[in-house]
C-alpha cells in the first residue's frame, strides 16, 4: 500500500480488493471472493449512512424476513467503489434499535437486482463512489454471510492500516518533491531551501514522515489481540501527520501547489479521501484509546 | 459590535439594510454563495456592481472627486458587514480596489478620465500583470520588459497567476524599463491593452477544478507610453501602495464571522452519529468556538485600524497582520467545514458553475457540495497577495525591526 501511495495510484485497491476482500474471508465466502481475487467481479462494501456519521452501530437500512427471502430497506451513502461495482454487501438491521451493536447483517445484493437504485459521484481524489437506495430489495435468506457487526472489526484494522500504509506512501511523495522544489526553486537570489523558515518547516514535516512509519510499521508488527487498536492509533496519527505535510508541500510550492499541474494537489486531494476511511482521526482515535 | 456606533451610524446601517433588502436579488446571494472560487464570475459580479453604481456605493475605496462616497471608514465598516451578512457577492478587487486608486492617485488627468469612469460602469474588466514565473514572492526580479521605441513601449514577457485574464479588457502590468539600475528601481508600471496581436492565454486550472488564474505570454505587444502610470522606474513604489490595497484597506472579519455563523446553523442540523447534532459535539463545538475567538479578535483589529485610517493616518504593515491572521483563519474555517459533513464533505464535482438551474446535484446538501472545492481553493489564501512567509518578512523587518 505504501508503494501505491508513492506511485499516487489512483486504483480501488483499498475500495474494491481490501474492505470487501477480508471481509468476505472472515465470513468464509469464498464463492465471492475467488472472482474478487480475480478481479471478474467487483464487490464493495454499502455499510455508512449519513445519519451515523462515523458510528459503526449506526444502521437504520432494515432486513425483514419474507419467507425464505429477506426485504432490505435503506439508503446508503459513500460507498467507496460502488459506482461499478457488480455485488453489494450490504449492512442490514434485523433487530433492535438505530444504534444497537446487535442485530446487524450483512447481505450481498446483486447492483443490479430491482429496487436498487444507485447514484454515483466523484470524490476529491477523482474516484467515484455511490449514494445507493435499496427499495424493497429482495433477496434470498442465504444471500446472508455468516456474522454480524463484530466482522466488520477485522476488516476496519486491516482497511485502517492499508490505508496509513498509502498515506505514508504519499508524504514521501510529496516530502520528496519538495525538498527537491525548495532545492532548486530560486528567489531573492538563492535557492528557498536556504532560508531558515524553509528549513524549519521541512524539518517539522521529515520528523512527521518519519514518526509515521514508525507507527505504520508498529502497527503491522502488532500481535492479533492488539491489531485492531493498534491500526486505529496509526491511522489517526497518519491522517493528522500527512494532512499537515500536505498543507506545507502546498504552501512551499507557491502558486503551483493550488494548480491540478502537479501531483502535490492530487496527493492532498487523496489525503483527505483516505483519511476518512471508516471515519476520521476523531473516530479512530477514540477507538484507539476505548480498546485501551 | 453595536455599541461603538453613533446614532447616525444605526442610521446609516438601516439604510445600508434596506438598500440590501430591496435591491439584492436572489440570484446574486446564490451565486455568491455557489462559488467555491476565490473570485466570482463576472456574469455575477457585474451585475451586483450596477446596482451598486446606480445606488452611488459602487466606489466607497476612491476619492469622492473619482465617484467616492466620503463614507467614514465606520461607515466603509457597516457597508462591508452588511453586505457579507446579506451573502452579497463579493466585488472584482481588480478593476475598483487595485488600479482604480493607483489611477486616481498617480494617474494623468487623460488617464484618469478614459479609465476611472469605465471601471465603474464594468465596460473594463482589468487584470494583474504583477508575478512571473520566476518572479513570485521575489517580485522584484521580474523580467518581463519594456523597450521604448518613440511614443510606445515593446513588451515582451510573461506573467502568471493572472486572475481573471480570460475576462479582462486590460492589464496593469510590471515590466523592467531600465535593466542596469538595482532591481526596484528600472520597474514602470504601464496600462495595456489586452485585445491586441501577441497576447496569448493559457489557463492554469486549480486543485478543484476552477479556471481562475491563467499564464498570460507577451510577444512583441505594445503599451502607449501615455499608459503609463508615474515616472518611467516609479512602478515598484506604485507597486507596493496596490499592494498594501491589496492586503487590507477592506474588512474580512465580516464575512469570516457571517461564514462561522452559517456553519454553527448547519452544524446544528448534522447528525453526530452517537448523540443529537453535530453541533452538540463538544470536541466540535470548541473547534468552532476558537475559530469564533479569532474572527472576533480579527473585526476589532480591522476596527482599529480603520480608526487610525480615520485620522489620517496611511495603512502601513498593520495591512501585513490582517492579511497573515484573515488568510490562515479562513483556512481553518473551510477546514472544518470539510470535515463538518462528514463523507459528504468528500464529493468534488467537476462541473461549473455549482449555482444556477444547470448546476449538479449535490449528495447531501448544496452546502456539503461546495464544501471541498472551496477548502481547496482556499489554500491559495496564503499565497498569493504575498504569501505568508513574506508578511512575516515585512512585518519582523518593519514593525519589529529585527
Amino acid at each position: 500500500m505504501e508503494a501505491l501511495g508513492r506511485g499516487l495510484v489512483a486504483e480501488p485497491v483499498l475500495d474494491a480488493a481490501i474492505i470487501p476482500g477480508t471481509l468476505l474471508d472472515g465470513a468464509g465466502a469464498t464463492a465471492l471472493l475467488d472472482p474478487l481475487m480475480a478481479g471478474t467481479t467487483l464487490v464493495a462494501l454499502a455499510h455508512a449512512e449519513r445519519e451515523a456519521r462515523y458510528n459503526l452501530a449506526h444502521v437504520g437500512t432494515t432486513a425483514r424476513p419474507r419467507g425464505d427471502t429477506v426485504v432490505i430497506d435503506g439508503i446508503k451513502s459513500a460507498v467507496l467503489a460502488g459506482g461499478a461495482a457488480d455485488v453489494l454487501i450490504v449492512s442490514a438491521r434485523q433487530s433492535g434499535g438505530t444504534r444497537d451493536r446487535d442485530g446487524i447483517g450483512f447481505f450481498q445484493v446483486p447492483a443490479d437486482a430491482p429496487g436498487v437504485d444507485r447514484r454515483s459521484y466523484r470524490l476529491a481524489d477523482g474516484s467515484v463512489a455511490a449514494e445507493i437506495a435499496f427499495r424493497g430489495v429482495e433477496v434470498a435468506a442465504s444471500a446472508q454471510l455468516p456474522g454480524d457487526l463484530d466482522s466488520l472489526t477485522p476488516v476496519v484494522a486491516t482497511a485502517r492500516l492499508a490505508a496509513a500504509a498509502e498515506m505514508l506512501g504519499l508524504m514521501t511523495l510529496l516530502f520528496d518533491n519538495t525538498l527537491s522544489y525548495v532545492k532548486t526553486r530560486t528567489q531573492f537570489g538563492q535557492s528557498l531551501g536556504s532560508f531558515q523558515v524553509i528549513q524549519h518547516r521541512m524539518t517539522d514535516a521529515y520528523v512527521l514522515v518519519e514518526q509515521a512509519r514508525s507507527q505504520v510499521v508498529r502497527a503491522a508488527l502488532a500481535p492479533a489481540d492488539d491489531f485492531a487498536r493498534a491500526a486505529a492509533g496509526a491511522k489517526a496519527f497518519v491522517a493528522e501527520a500527512a494532512l499537515t505535510v500536505a498543507h506545507t508541500a502546498v504552501q512551499m510550492h507557491g502558486g503551483m501547489g493550488v494548480t491540478d499541474e502537479l501531483v502535490i494537489g492530487h496527493a492532498l486531494k487523496r489525503i483527505r479521501v483516505l483519511a476518512l476511511t471508516f471515519g476520521d482521526a476523531t473516530a479512530a482515535l477514540d477507538d484507539y484509546r476505548r480498546a485501551a | 459590535m453595536d455599541m461603538s456606533f453613533s446614532a447616525s451610524d444605526l442610521g446609516f446601517r438601516d439604510e445600508v439594510r434596506a438598500f440590501l433588502a430591496a435591491e439584492l436579488p436572489q440570484r446574486l446571494r446564490d451565486g455568491m454563495n455557489g462559488t467555491p472560487s476565490v473570485f466570482v464570475e463576472p456574469e455575477i459580479g457585474l451585475e451586483w456592481q450596477r446596482i451598486l453604481h446606480a445606488r452611488g456605493w459602487l466606489a466607497y475605496q476612491w476619492p469622492v472627486e473619482h465617484g467616492g462616497t466620503g463614507w467614514t471608514p465606520v461607515q466603509r465598516y457597516i457597508f462591508e458587514k452588511e453586505c457579507a451578512l446579506a451573502d452579497a457577492p463579493s466585488l472584482s478587487v481588480l478593476g475598483l480596489k487595485l488600479v482604480g486608486p493607483v489611477i486616481a492617485h498617480y494617474g494623468t488627468p487623460a488617464q484618469k478620465s478614459r479609465f476611472l469612469d469605465r471601471i465603474l460602469t464594468g465596460e473594463d474588466l482589468w487584470c494583474q500583470g504583477y508575478s512571473e514565473p520566476g518572479s513570485g514572492s521575489d517580485l522584484a526580479s521580474l523580467k518581463t520588459r519594456a523597450i521604448r521605441n518613440g511614443d510606445k513601449y515593446i513588451v515582451n514577457g510573461t506573467k502568471i497567476w493572472t486572475t481573471h485574464a480570460h475576462y479582462a479588457d486590460w492589464m496593469f502590468c510590471l515590466a523592467r524599463t531600465d535593466p542596469d539600475v538595482k532591481p526596484q528601481a528600472g520597474i514602470s508600471f504601464l496600462l495595456i491593452d489586452m485585445k491586441q496581436p501577441g497576447i496569448t492565454i493559457r489557463p492554469i486550472i486549480g486543485m478543484a477544478g476552477d479556471h481562475e488564474v491563467n499564464q498570460v505570454f507577451l510577444d512583441d505587444v505594445e503599451a502607449l507610453v501615455e499608459n503609463r502610470v508615474g515616472e518611467e522606474g516609479q512602478g515598484w513604489t506604485i507597486a507596493k501602495f496596490l499592494l498594501e490595497n491589496e492586503r487590507g484597506g477592506s474588512c474580512a472579519a465580516p464575512r469570516l464571522i457571517a461564514e462561522l455563523d452559517r456553519m454553527e446553523r448547519l452544524s446544528l442540523a448534522q447528525p453526530s452519529g452517537i448523540n443529537g447534532a453535530l453541533g452538540h459535539d463538544t470536541e466540535f463545538s470548541r473547534r468552532m468556538a476558537r475559530l469564533k475567538l479569532e474572527a472576533e479578535a480579527l473585526e476589532m483589529t480591522e476596527l482599529r485600524v480603520l480608526g487610525e485610517l480615520a485620522q489620517g493616518r496611511k495603512p502601513g504593515p498593520q495591512t501585513s497582520l490582517i492579511k497573515l491572521v484573515a488568510s490562515s483563519l479562513r483556512q481553518h474555517i473551510d477546514e472544518l467545514a470539510v470535515e463538518m459533513f462528514g463523507y459528504d464533505g468528500l464529493q468534488l464535482a467537476t462541473e461549473r458553475p455549482l449555482y444556477g438551474n444547470e448546476s449538479p446535484e449535490p449528495i447531501g446538501s448544496k452546502p456539503a457540495q461546495l464544501a471541498m472545492p472551496t477548502y481547496l481553493n482556499s489554500r491559495a489564501w496564503t499565497i498569493f497577495g504575498g504569501s505568508n512567509e513574506v508578511q512575516k518578512n515585512i512585518i519582523a523587518k518593519t514593525v519589529l525591526g529585527l
